[in-house]
């Protein structure tokens, strides 16, 4: 679980580790939205360029970005295998028995692969450079809007932040009731059908009892600290919009847009 | 020997810049048949420890001996269920591992993992649930409406019908009233009589003094002391330079001792306590 | 003296029919240390818990700083009153200690701009501050249970409840525990409320109320009332030490009074020894 690097938060003190949650949340989305524009391999090579200058101002060294691909990689060589053989337009290029590969194929694929790296790519310089608190926060910021039609941004942003406050928890959690089984003879690797569902069942229980105990116990705590989800409340964390916030979104909104004005012209 | 450790080595995530060093060069040798106590402050590799027991941890270096099955770091019995079953432990609130409908179904989840077979395992059940003192009309009730106090029985119950040789204790009373734990504590004392060894991490020390034979010291991953319960408590300064409490009993002989008086510090008994002080006052 | 809190007549059932808090009344005095002993089951944090309005009340009135409990009041109440919880885990809800301090003081709409004053205060004050941005799983028991008596403190509570707040606190985090607490009653004037089993402390507190099945089964001052072993042995309680030290000294014939404070009988027997 600690080899994971998707996901995860780097502590690094750089230009984008400094930005603003909501412009990187709103940034990513304009990115992903342009990705999936045809601008033609010139188009991507822009892009590539811009993610790379991205990766430089985050101070993340290569090899954490190839981390975060390596678990992808699995389903990417998967998705490229069937494009390779599905996809039949196009000049035939090589024929090996029932497998005929076509040059189209051979585009499309490189063109899949190369939109899966650069969103992976992107979402790991968001997550790795933007605390999850704070990004619960952005996203709140960013959904502010609609709590004017009744969605509750606030409950939700508090429900997340709990849920990211009681992972490392839970799965310590998780880890102990494994072991109290496997004192038990329990084995969770081996056994039969039947064998394996009721060793699952013997960590499910305990964890979901345990769960409800610690959300009754929460509960209480935070009525006790004053806590009504209805009332208004202040909040400690404050953000600041700053000049290199609005200077990154001009060059995100220009890269996206010529990127979308590309893809009609070409 | 029951358990035998030989420089003993535990590093967590290693290679990782995450990595632990746990255990340093344990040298361990308890006796079949004592109850010992094994103590030491909240991070001194006391859970980590007695995780190596029943393998649900393997030395980074060195060996582990249970009896008569071996473990070091690349070798391993093909199976660990002899020795789970040989070695049972018992975690730290162990009423969280309590997962099945009934009662006895859960007391005989542990016998049956082990391959003994069904009736054999409800006889165990109902002889255990007993130890820990509760009647045989508890064995179709649900563990969930148990009160907490009673939900643990039930749980070490679970653990005592594997019928091991060597029973582990992680903190057995923690959160416990005083009544109930001397009931659990009477309880590890009486299986200690029928001949099994017990260990009993813990941070009472007046149940350290009352309940065990021999205690274990660990400190910032070593084994400090191996020595007998009266030895220990002699050594007040030493434990002191720990911050480990005394018994209540130990500490006030030290308060008296330190303003005048001579009384005898690994008394453990209120009567002899009290006939000392009187004939110190009568002089 | 003022009564910070008094209640009256209070009962409660979580099953109709069965009353886990049965008539209870007992006042507690500004600036006091109360001890509530009891074994588990015998109703003391369902005490606790309809003190905070976090359970409902069949009947009786609950006034604490002269204002009645009620649905209405309820913010106002528990403003006055901070509790500890029994599991320092359930109860941190920040994601690091800055944050769980925070999280109150949010509650309370403080100026955002005024609240790291405030959390350097507290978090110094339980001697936390080299901790600030640690997150939960890197503290010990003890102090995650300091951040939420520094969460409470920030909130300007006169009452602090302990329910059972150090029970599952090993004796270093115990011992950090009670040391700031009685800090806070005789330095502050805090008004402390402790839900316990240690008889030790009890011992050492203003005033102890014996709880039963519900009821109250006796209070008053310390002396009055750990000096009575059989009541405290029929509840499974422990006898104070010195109580049974002294005991036991009158019995071989020496002319001692009881004692319940293991101090106080130490001095005591220094003295009477030094005159030999």
């Amino acid at each position: 679980m600690n080899n994971m690097m998707f996901g995860k938060y780097i502590p690094l003190d750089s230009f984008i580790h400094k930005l603003d949650p909501r412009l990187k949340i709103g940034a990513l989305l304009l990115l992903l939205i342009s990705v999936f524009f045809d601008a033609g391999f010139i188009g991507y090579g822009i892009l590539g360029v811009f993610v790379l200058i991205m990766v430089g101002l985050s101070k993340m060294k290569f090899s954490q970005i190839i981390k975060a691909i390596k678990p992808m990689l699995f389903m990417m060589a998967f998705l490229t295998f069937f494009n390779l053989l599905f996809i039949q337009r196009g000049n035939l290029l090589l024929e090996i028995g029932f497998i005929k590969i076509y040059d189209q194929a051979l585009f499309q694929t490189a063109y899949i692969f190369i939109r899966l790296i650069l969103i992976i790519v992107m979402t790991t310089i968001l997550t790795a450079t933007t605390k999850p608190l704070d990004l619960t926060l952005g996203i709140e910021h960013l959904l502010l809007p609609f709590k004017k039609i009744g969605f509750p941004t606030h409950e939700v942003a508090m429900m997340i932040s709990i849920a990211l406050r009681f992972i490392p928890t839970l799965l310590e959690e998780t880890q102990r009731i494994m072991k109290a089984q496997a004192s038990r003879g329990v084995e969770f690797s081996e056994g039969h059908l039947k064998e394996k569902i009721l060793s699952i069942v013997s960590l499910i229980i305990p964890l979901f009892i345990s769960a409800f105990q610690r959300a009754e116990d929460l509960a209480n705590a935070m009525e006790s600290r004053n806590y009504n989800p209805e009332a208004k409340r202040t909040r400690y964390k404050q953000l600041h919009w700053k000049l290199a916030d609005t200077i990154s979104l001009m060059s995100v909104v220009i890269v996206c847009s010529s990127l979308i004005i590309m893809s009609f012209v070409l | 020997m029951s358990i035998t450790f030989k420089k003993v080595e535990h590093i967590y995530s290693e290679k990782t810049p995450f990595s632990y060093h746990a255990l340093k060069g344990v040298d361990l040798n308890i006796e079949k048949g004592k109850m010992t106590a094994l103590i030491g402050h909240t991070g001194s590799g006391k859970s980590t420890l007695i995780q190596h027991m029943n393998a649900l941890l393997l030395p980074s270096a060195g060996e582990v001996h249970i009896e008569d099955i071996l473990i070091t770091a690349t070798d391993k019995p093909e199976s660990l269920k002899p020795l789970r079953k040989k070695a049972g432990l018992v975690f730290q609130f162990p009423e969280y591992q309590l997962f099945e409908e009934t009662i006895l179904k859960d007391i005989i989840f542990g016998p049956k993992n082990f391959g003994i077979n069904e009736d054999e395992a409800i006889e165990m059940a109902k002889k255990v649930l007993k130890m820990v003192g509760l009647d045989e009309s508890y064995l179709e009730k649900s563990p969930f409406d148990l009160s907490g106090g009673q939900k643990r029985r039930v749980a070490i119950a679970g653990i005592l019908a594997m019928d091991p040789d060597i029973l582990i204790l992680d903190e057995p009373t923690a959160g416990l009233d005083p009544q109930g734990a001397k009931e659990m504590l009477n309880l590890f004392k009486k299986i200690n009589q029928t001949g099994k060894t017990v260990i009993l991490v813990s941070h009472d020390m007046d149940q350290v003094l009352e309940y065990c034979d021999e205690v274990i010291v660990m400190n910032k991953g070593k084994v400090e002391k191996h020595v007998s319960v009266d030895e220990l408590f002699k050594e007040t300064s030493y434990l002191m330079s720990l911050s480990i409490d005394l018994p209540i009993i130990t500490s006030f002989i030290h308060e008296l001792n330190q303003n005048g008086f001579h009384i005898d510090p690994t008394i453990k008994d209120m009567n002899k306590l009290i006939e000392s002080i009187g004939g110190e006052l009568n002089e | 003296m003022d009564k910070i809190i008094e209640v009256k007549n209070l009962s409660f059932e979580y099953e109709e029919g069965s009353k886990t808090i049965d008539n209870i009344s007992f006042d507690i005095e500004k600036g006091t240390y109360t001890t509530i002993l009891g074994h588990n089951g015998s109703g003391k944090s369902t005490i606790s818990k309809l003190l905070m309005g976090l359970l409902e009340k069949k009947s009786g009135d609950i006034i604490v700083g002269g204002i009645q409990l009620t649905e209405e009041t309820l913010s106002e109440v528990r403003s006055q009153i901070g509790i500890v919880f029994q599991n320092p885990d359930n109860q941190f809800i920040g994601a690091t200690v800055r944050d769980d301090i925070a999280f109150g003081l949010e509650n309370i709409c403080m100026d955002p701009n005024l609240m790291d004053d405030v959390i350097y205060e507290y978090a110094s004050k339980v001697n936390m501050l080299d901790f600030l941005d640690h997150e939960p799983t890197k503290l010990s028991g003890g102090q995650k249970q300091r951040v939420a008596i520094a969460g409470i403190l920030a909130m300007s509570p006169s009452i602090i409840i302990l329910d059972e707040a150090t029970s599952m606190l090993d004796p270093r985090g115990k011992k950090e525990i009670n040391a700031l607490v009685s800090e806070l009653n005789k330095n502050k004037n805090m008004t402390i409320l402790s839900i316990t089993h240690d008889i030790e402390e009890a011992a050492n507190s203003d005033y102890v109320i014996l709880l039963n099945h519900g009821k109250i089964v006796d209070h008053g001052k310390p002396k009055d009332v750990l000096m009575k072993q059989e009541q405290l042995e029929e509840l499974s309680l422990d006898i104070p030490f010195a109580y049974k030290v002294s005991k036991g000294l009158q019995q071989k014939g020496f002319e001692i009074e009881n004692y319940i404070s293991r101090e106080k009988l130490v001095n005591k027997l220094c003295q009477l020894h030094s005159k030999k």
